[in-house]
């Protein structure tokens, strides 16, 4: 991949910075200076990476098969005790289900599309998934599925009727008109010739019989031939020794049949019982018929070796790949993966889809499911079996893309979580630099970290959310903001991350600092009610504790006010700026005519003034000094008064 | 019937949906609200047949689409063809739905434009309820408001009502609405009084958790439901006590939606971010005591939720249930898988 | 398909010596050699100039963003042999000014927002400063390694929080030293640790045979490894990897046809993007079974119009 840039960006030399993902930026960088300012042109370039998978239509690809993708976790983990090969079946089974609702919703819109751009792009993602659900399917029959004594024809037949459906149609069409003499549609005699390859022997003898000369000897023989052809049957009673007997020996008798040569004045009948008895030169007079070798793999297996079974299909495809066709078409994508796949070179398959432009769906879902099937194993070349791991970086680069995505975020994460620990350890990355907007999203990807166990992103998420708070109130200087801030501080406690408590700090200085500032106390509402959670930090204690001084005052309960508060001062958690807010504060306690500082609390608050004096003006500190001599006085004498009486 | 559930993926994470009622037809319209996209909408859905053969399976096809800046956060009917509608970027919408053709797009009757914000800074408006089309929004900003739709203005604004930023709001009545925030603080605002103080405060619990969403009994509105960030769920009768005695561990996750169905009280939905959607029956919830000449029903505290009859109405999804609404047997819900399930033939 | 979907024409006058994304990618900080530093808002392919700092006295090498649990702080390093910390309350204002080099400050960088609020930088005249903010006093301690490199320093970067010191658990490794890498003109590299109140030279990895340009220790994934990318006027670039921060073995990821400036690893650490003299950004990807090979190139265009641009896949 190569990108090549607008040139005139860059006289200068280029350096590349990550954005998130796919995402980057390219500007002119110089380590260098020049004596004169250099005029260029300081252009930073935005670059990304267009991903398919983002697009509308295939967004409902990726949200229904990560409900899939995550079903058959769980049904893995519970086959590690009892075999679960039904469970995985019915899964495979669903993602070849979403595949074929994408490829329908895809070709729904190319249809609606006026674009031609967009109408061709729409119709080469159709192209891809096709061929991703031929090949999942195939996979489906040689890996997945539990094949009753491993006899693949019945399955591999269906597979080729399933995607390479050829004069179906016109099979349809004659069988439904019913007419003597068909053999005058133009199709007749290939559509009769594509039911024998593709294993309909009761269709193509339904065709046979409305031909004019249905009667003659030559039809009755081929027909003959058709009909007793034994077909193998898992449940039929006998042992596949026997039915190999048999089967070889009906086709002697064909064999006998085509070489006394009643049938040459027929050539096409004569073709078809060449068909019948696996000769290779009548298959490949007839590729040229089809598209593909695909079209003529289960007829080939049919006539050949029947009771094959799903290890030995390699011999059949090369047969089928080397056959000859005139318009030699080149070697597809497609025909590469299905020659693998019957190799069994499962690591050359997963090889080839990693080459689809699909952003790695295909590759990451099939692996996963060949893994958990236990089907897949490659070895590296030291011979160590590196399957896991390669399931793992597939799931990793495949959730990691889905995390850049400003909504699939979540979907993304699921897959990360089945990788651990690197997976988790990557979607913490990601996810604490993802934009919190707002609460919403925060409280969102807090449920997600808290499913995950990732409780240190949790943390992590709930201190920014808390800066962040102060940071809005940061114009106004009022409080607005604190009450936001010390409630994510107080979400960030706990684990030992000590995270918490110094948001926590921040906060509660921030609105002893608003307090100072304009006298008004913020977020009284949640001080009153915050409770333990006081305790994360003494700054946070003093602010509540603080709060609750101002409410004990506003409720005239000076008695109460004033113990607070003398416990508030001797406790000595206030820090330098809060003492002058804190001494004053005893001033009107001790001017109330009624006695509110017993002489112990008065020493003590003196005590405190003179360490802290230079935290009050001298005026201030005078002032205090005489109401605390007086309340003394006033003190001593009631003291003398109780004790005497 | 048993219950049919049939989902839809539809590209865009689901917040909010609700049906667009009908005087006098079978409802099948929808709304629904996107959140967590770089661009999101609120589209208009009608429910129909694809194939004349398949009775019953209906498919959403979207009408109209009306793309909104930031995520919606609330969508409330203030009558018939009347939405009120939040978003994330501190706006408030008034928006009509064509009674004719549901194609047309969405109206603009009013727009409050940064009605909750922080200076210049963006501020989410978490959430309105509407009452008699009073409508009532909480913000981020721990500001509230009442908007009078008929005539498009502000009748009451409190700065500050809570320190720490909104996330639920219900009319109790017409004078008192009951807001809910970030830490699980509930309070309760009488409308005649002058001063910006709570009536009555209390914690939904000790655990610093969000009150996400409110609800009032259609037909006692001194009943009020509440449910919380932690999954639990809490009932109580003002009447008895201005806060909740208990409360009830339901979802492992968050409650992101509650709903009594219209038609029977009895019966309450809720969904969940743990992708849960469960019917309740409250009728075990109420205990009947007969007085001399009426009958008197009297809430219980919510104890145990085996012993309440708790159905779930489909698998757990793997993502969270965002949203839900009820009509009649026909609960639509939306989640964010991007999909939104119909669920049919619901007994009620 | 590779869309170019924005240019952001920064204004600037002069070279751009780096532009950083903060920590959300939703902020550009660009330094220049016309003293300035700018930072812009970027949002859904559009881009507003937030702030143009001026506060430098000569041009601007290095710009790098704090973790945003401390606000919005940006470093800033400058010829002017200054370090200038800016904070953002309301608006953007110089909070430090730090000026203990006696040279040419090349670099600087933010420590792993887990050790608190620490940046280190690095100088022409040797030397490195480690600056740690005290929260309780609201003043910065500087601690200086002298004579670090020989002529001069010109990178440095911090070993993530979460190493692969062996036998921790990765997960809760809170007690792993903090550990730094240099890059010098003595074309050396070397790995500094923390113990006790000292920072001490723990390890020196030769292999460049010319100044070493940039070092970048990757973002850990919590495995048991640790990585560290480098590269030099010797065109070369080399990963370095240890599964104990101890001992390091080099790879050369690639010999490159001009000097190599300037190395960034993606954020999660799996794609290294290597810029240098050449006019080529080129990123790299170690493949499962440990080859690092070149997954993209982006070349300098020749002679076509800014629309022009081309991809190929």
């Amino acid at each position: 991949m190569l990108v090549i840039l607008p040139g005139k960006c860059f006289e200068q030399k280029a350096a590349c910075v990550f954005r998130h993902g796919n995402k980057f930026a390219i500007y002119p960088r110089s380590q260098t200076t020049s004596n004169t300012p250099i005029a260029i042109e300081n252009q930073i370039l935005d670059i990304r990476q267009d991903i398919l998978l983002f697009t509308p239509i295939l967004r409902k690809l990726v949200n229904e098969s990560n409900g899939t993708y995550l079903s058959l976790q769980k049904a893995a983990e519970t086959a590690k005790t009892s075999d679960n090969q039904v469970e995985f079946l019915k899964l495979s089974r669903q993602y070849r289900s979403i595949i074929r609702v994408c490829i329908e919703n895809l070709q729904e819109a190319a249809a609606k599309e006026t674009d031609g751009v967009n109408k061709n792009s729409l119709l080469s993602y159709v192209t891809i998934f096709y061929s991703i659900e031929c090949i999942w399917h195939l996979c489906e029959i040689l890996y997945v599925d539990n094949i009753p004594g491993d006899i693949v024809l019945p399955f591999l037949l269906e597979w080729v009727r399933f995607h390479f459906p050829c004069h179906e149609q016109t099979a349809a069409q004659l069988l439904e008109a019913c007419e003597r003499g068909s053999e005058d549609h133009p199709e007749y005699w290939d559509t009769v010739i594509g039911m024998v390859v593709q294993g309909r022997v009761d269709v193509a003898r339904a065709l046979m019989k409305l031909h004019s000369s249905v009667d003659s000897n030559e039809f009755k023989l081929v027909d003959n031939s058709l009909r007793s052809m034994p077909v193998y049957s898992i449940y039929g009673g006998i042992s596949t020794g026997e039915f190999t007997i048999s089967w070889k020996h009906w086709q002697a008798e064909c064999r006998s049949k085509l070489t006394s040569r009643v049938l040459s004045s027929q050539p096409k009948l004569e073709l078809i019982m060449r068909l019948i008895i696996g000769d290779y030169s009548a298959f490949e007079s007839i590729r040229d018929m089809y598209t593909s070798w695909f079209d003529l793999l289960g007829g080939w297996v049919m006539f050949t070796s029947p009771w094959a079974r799903r290890h030995e299909l390699g011999a059949a495809a090369a047969a089928c790949a080397g056959m000859t066709a005139a318009a030699a078409a080149p070697r597809t994508h497609l025909d590469l993966m299905v020659r693998a796949l019957l190799d069994g070179d499962l690591h050359q398959v997963i090889h080839e889809i990693q080459q689809m432009s699909d952003n790695g769906w295909f590759a990451t879902h099939l692996t996963d499911i060949l893994f958990h099937c236990g089907k897949l194993k490659i070895l590296d070349k030291h011979q160590t079996n590196v399957t896991g791991r390669l399931r793992d970086s597939l799931v990793l680069e495949y959730g990691c893309l889905l995390m850049e995505h400003k909504s699939l975020w979540s979907v993304g994460l699921s897959y990360l979580a089945t990788c651990p620990p690197e997976g988790l350890r990557r979607a913490e990355l990601i996810l604490e630099r993802m934009p919190l907007h707002s609460n919403a999203k925060a409280m969102r990807l807090l449920a997600e970290a808290k499913k995950y166990g990732l409780h240190e992103l949790a943390r992590g998420v709930c201190v920014c959310m808390s800066t962040r708070a102060l940071g809005v109130d940061g114009g106004g200087g009022g409080g607005a903001g604190v009450g936001a801030a010390l409630a994510w501080a107080v979400r960030a406690r706990g684990g030992g991350g000590g995270g918490g408590g110094a948001a926590c700090g921040r906060a509660a200085a921030r609105a002893l600092r608003a307090y100072g500032a304009r006298g008004a106390l913020p977020a009284a509402d949640l001080l009153l009610t915050a409770g333990p959670h006081l305790l994360l930090h003494d700054t946070l204690l003093l602010l509540g504790k603080y709060c609750d001084f101002h409410r004990l005052y506003k409720n005239r309960e000076f008695k109460k006010a004033g113990k607070l508060l003398v416990s508030l001062i001797t406790s000595k958690i206030a820090p330098d700026y809060f003492w002058e807010t804190l001494l004053l504060d005893t001033l009107p306690l001790l001017e109330s005519d009624e006695l509110i500082f017993s002489s112990e609390d008065t020493y003590e608050i003196m005590l405190c003034l003179e360490l802290k004096s230079s935290s009050l003006s001298g005026e201030k500190a005078d002032l205090l000094r005489l109401a605390l001599v007086r309340n003394l006085a006033r003190a001593s004498l009631a003291g003398e008064e109780s004790s005497g009486e | 019937m048993p219950l049919d559930v049939q989902g839809t993926f539809v590209s865009q994470k689901i917040n909010k949906v609700k049906w667009i009622p009908e005087e006098y037809v079978e409802t099948n319209c929808f709304l629904t609200g996107s959140w967590d996209d770089d661009v999101n909408s609120i589209k208009v859905w009608t429910l129909e047949r694809i194939h004349e053969e398949e009775e019953d399976i209906e498919y959403p096809r979207p009408l109209s689409e009306y793309t909104v800046d930031g995520d919606v956060t609330q969508i409330k009917l203030i009558d018939n063809n009347k939405i009120a509608v939040s978003t994330s970027n501190g706006d408030v919408r008034l928006l009509e739905i064509s009674a004719y053709d549901k194609k047309s797009p969405l109206r603009e009757i009013h727009v409050w434009e940064k009605l909750h914000s922080f200076g210049s800074d963006q501020c989410s408006c978490t959430s309105l309820d509407n009452l008699d089309g009073d409508i009532a929004t909480i913000g981020e900003d721990g500001n509230f408001n009442i908007l009078n739709s008929r005539r498009g203005e502000i009748t009451r604004t409190i700065n500050g009502a809570d320190s720490c930023s909104l996330h639920s709001v219900c009319f109790i009545k017409h004078n008192e609405v009951i807001t809910g925030n970030f830490r699980g603080h509930m309070k309760i605002w009488d409308l005649r009084s002058d001063t910006n103080k709570p009536a009555a405060s209390f914690l939904l619990a000790g655990d610093e958790m969000a009150a996400t969403c409110i609800l009032n009994h259609p037909t006692q509105p001194h009943i009020i439901l509440a449910g919380s960030e932690s999954g639990s769920l809490a009932v109580w009768d003002l009447r008895i006590n201005s806060f909740p005695t208990s409360l009830l561990n339901a979802h492992s996750a968050g409650v992101t939606e509650m709903q009594f169905h219209p038609e029977n009280p009895q019966k309450l939905l809720t969904c969940s971010v743990s992708g849960e959607i469960w019917d309740w029956n409250m009728e075990a919830m109420t205990k009947s005591t007969k007085g001399p000449d009426n009958q008197v029903t009297t809430w219980l505290p919510l104890e145990d939720k085996n012993a309440m009859m708790v159905n779930s109405l489909m698998p757990a999804l793997h993502k969270s249930i965002n949203t839900l609404h009820c009509d009649k047997g026909k609960i639509i819900c939306g989640a964010d898988n991007e999909a939104i399930y119909l669920i049919k033939n619901f007994k009620y | 398909m590779i869309n170019v979907i924005n240019t952001i024409d920064t204004g600037h006058e002069d070279m751009i010596h780096d532009a950083e994304l903060d920590y959300y990618g939703l902020r550009l900080a660009t330094c220049s050699s016309d003293n300035s530093v700018k930072i812009y808002d970027i949002k859904s392919g559009t881009q507003t100039l937030a702030a143009d700092l001026k506060g430098h006295f000569g041009p601007v090498w290095q710009v790098a963003w704090a973790h945003p649990k401390y606000g919005n702080l940006l470093a800033s390093c400058s010829y002017d042999r200054k370090v200038i910390i800016w904070k953002e309350a309301g608006e953007w204002t110089k909070l430090y000014e730090y000026a203990g080099h006696e040279s040419s400050v090349n670099s600087v960088a933010w420590a792993p927002a887990e050790y608190g609020l620490i940046l280190a930088c690095c100088s022409s005249d040797g030397s490195l400063s480690i600056i740690t903010y005290i929260q309780d006093s609201g003043n910065w301690d500087v601690k200086k390694i002298p004579a670090a490199h020989a002529i001069g320093v010109n990178s440095i970067s911090w070993c993530p929080a979460i190493s692969a010191d062996l036998n921790l658990d990765p997960l809760s490794n809170k007690d792993a030293p903090k550990r730094i890498v240099t890059g010098g003109c003595d074309n050396l590299i070397k790995i500094w640790r923390e113990q006790g109140d000292q920072w001490i030279e723990e390890n020196r990895l030769e292999m460049h045979m010319d100044w070493v340009r940039d070092v970048a220790w990757a973002p850990s994934l919590g495995l048991q490894r640790s990585m560290i990318a480098s590269c030099s006027q010797d065109k070369r670039v080399v990963i370095w990897t240890s599964d104990d921060n101890v001992s390091w073995t080099p790879t050369i990821l690639n010999t490159f046809d001009d000097v190599v400036w300037s190395l960034s690893w993606s954020l999660t650490g799996n794609i290294l993007a290597v810029s240098g003299g050449d006019n080529k950004v080129s990123l790299w990807k170690e493949s499962a079974d440990g080859q690092w090979l070149c997954i993209s190139e982006v070349a300098k265009g020749l002679g076509q119009a800014p629309n022009e641009e081309r991809s190929t896949l």
